[in-house]
């Protein structure tokens, strides 16, 4: 909507007279007050941020960044609709463009999963597309079983330390080491999600029941089927939330 | 205010609660880890409500509720369920629990729920 130029005389007159930013592109003729409107609405936006900091930085011109987003969206073979989806912020929009499997119900619990990631242990998240596995070992393991219409394994896992971004994040607490604490608060944010997968499933008559959560360390989740695998960074800590569905899942000391 | 025993076999669930509860000016007088410790420490404390989890080893919540109901028909318990768990929310109520409330927490409503009962 505006030039560098046209901002940095908005920048420049704004240091000289107690007036917004809006205000100025309006009088300047830079922007329409609908504009500016739109603007607004949009603070807060990540995307908006980030090009606007990697402007500041002098990483990229500000007439750089649609070429740059065109070869982002080319290699990618993302859509316009993607790009946009990625641009909005909206987790909702986002799940939609990269949380796809072959099957309907992995979809649903990845999105359960990752809105409530967002709800509850941090906004600062980022996640690729799902992929099937049949053999992952990590360090820390928290898992579920539920069984019933549908058999379902679902855990979080990770390595080092990393489980402890989720389970800081449930409990409210500072822990210094994956213990059982530590994974009590993960496993009971599994059952959380979980209860909220089961429910939503019963909407469609699909009847399934929780059993208590169990942690593992240092293991191999295995399978002769396979699962599929969500790789979710939070807060630059990487987790796997692996779900398996009328697979059997074997949990095996590394 | 209220004298409450909180059974979950979740150290995060129960500190969930107690945070909530006791924020409402509300006592918890113990704490139990599974169904059969659950009973033990109701017999013991006489609690004016008892908040019981479904899912939990050793004995589960439902059948720690028929008891409880079974020794002291006066009992109140509220029990504590996941969403979803619409199967074992129908035993629960055949049995006599008060209320439930549904993780994850809202604690507006745990303290509606909980004020209501022991008003």
């Amino acid at each position: 909507m505006l030039t560098t130029a046209q901002a940095d005389r908005i920048n420049m007159l704004q240091a000289t007279m107690d007036k917004r930013f809006g205000d100025i592109a309006v009088e300047q003729g830079f922007l329409t007050n609908e504009q500016v409107s739109t603007l607004l609405s949009l603070q807060g936006n990540s995307y908006l941020k980030f090009i606007q900091t990697v402007i500041d930085k002098g990483y990229l011109k500000l007439e750089d960044i649609d070429n740059v987003v065109g070869d982002f969206k080319r290699e990618n073979g993302y859509s316009y609709e993607d790009i946009e989806a990625l641009k909005s912020g909206d987790i909702d929009r986002i799940i939609n463009v990269f949380v796809k499997t072959d099957n309907e119900y992995y979809d649903s619990y990845f999105a359960i999963m990752i809105r409530n990631i967002n709800r509850f242990i941090s906004t600062d998240i980022s996640f690729g597309s799902p992929y099937v596995c049949k053999e992952i070992k990590n360090d820390c393991i928290a898992s579920q079983c539920l069984n019933g219409d549908h058999d379902v394994f679902v855990c979080i896992s990770a390595d080092n330390k990393d489980l402890l971004v989720v389970a800081d994040a449930y409990a409210k607490e500072e822990f210094e080491e994956v213990d059982e604490d530590a994974y009590d608060s993960v496993c009971e944010f599994i059952n959380c999600v979980n209860g909220l997968f089961a429910s939503k499933l019963s909407t469609s008559d699909i009847d399934i029941d929780m059993l208590p959560p169990v942690f593992f360390n240092n293991s191999i989740i295995k399978t002769n089927d396979s699962y599929y695998v969500q790789p979710v960074t939070i807060c630059n800590k990487q987790i796997n939330v692996i779900v398996g569905i009328d697979s059997a899942i074997f949990i095996e000391e590394a | 205010m209220a004298r409450i025993l909180l059974v979950d076999d979740s150290r995060t669930s129960r500190k969930i609660l107690r945070t909530i509860l006791e924020g409402d000016g509300h006592t918890i007088v113990g704490e139990a880890t599974n169904g059969e410790e659950g009973i033990e420490m109701y017999l013991d404390l006489k609690p004016d409500l008892t908040t019981m989890d479904i899912t939990m080893p050793v004995m589960d919540g439902i059948e720690a509720l028929k008891q409880i109901r079974n020794l002291d028909a006066n009992s109140k318990i509220v029990m504590v369920t996941a969403a979803g768990q619409r199967g074992k929310m129908l035993e629960a109520v055949k049995y006599g629990a008060a209320d439930f409330i549904a993780k994850p927490f809202e604690p507006d409503y745990i303290v509606n729920v909980v004020n209501k009962l022991t008003k």
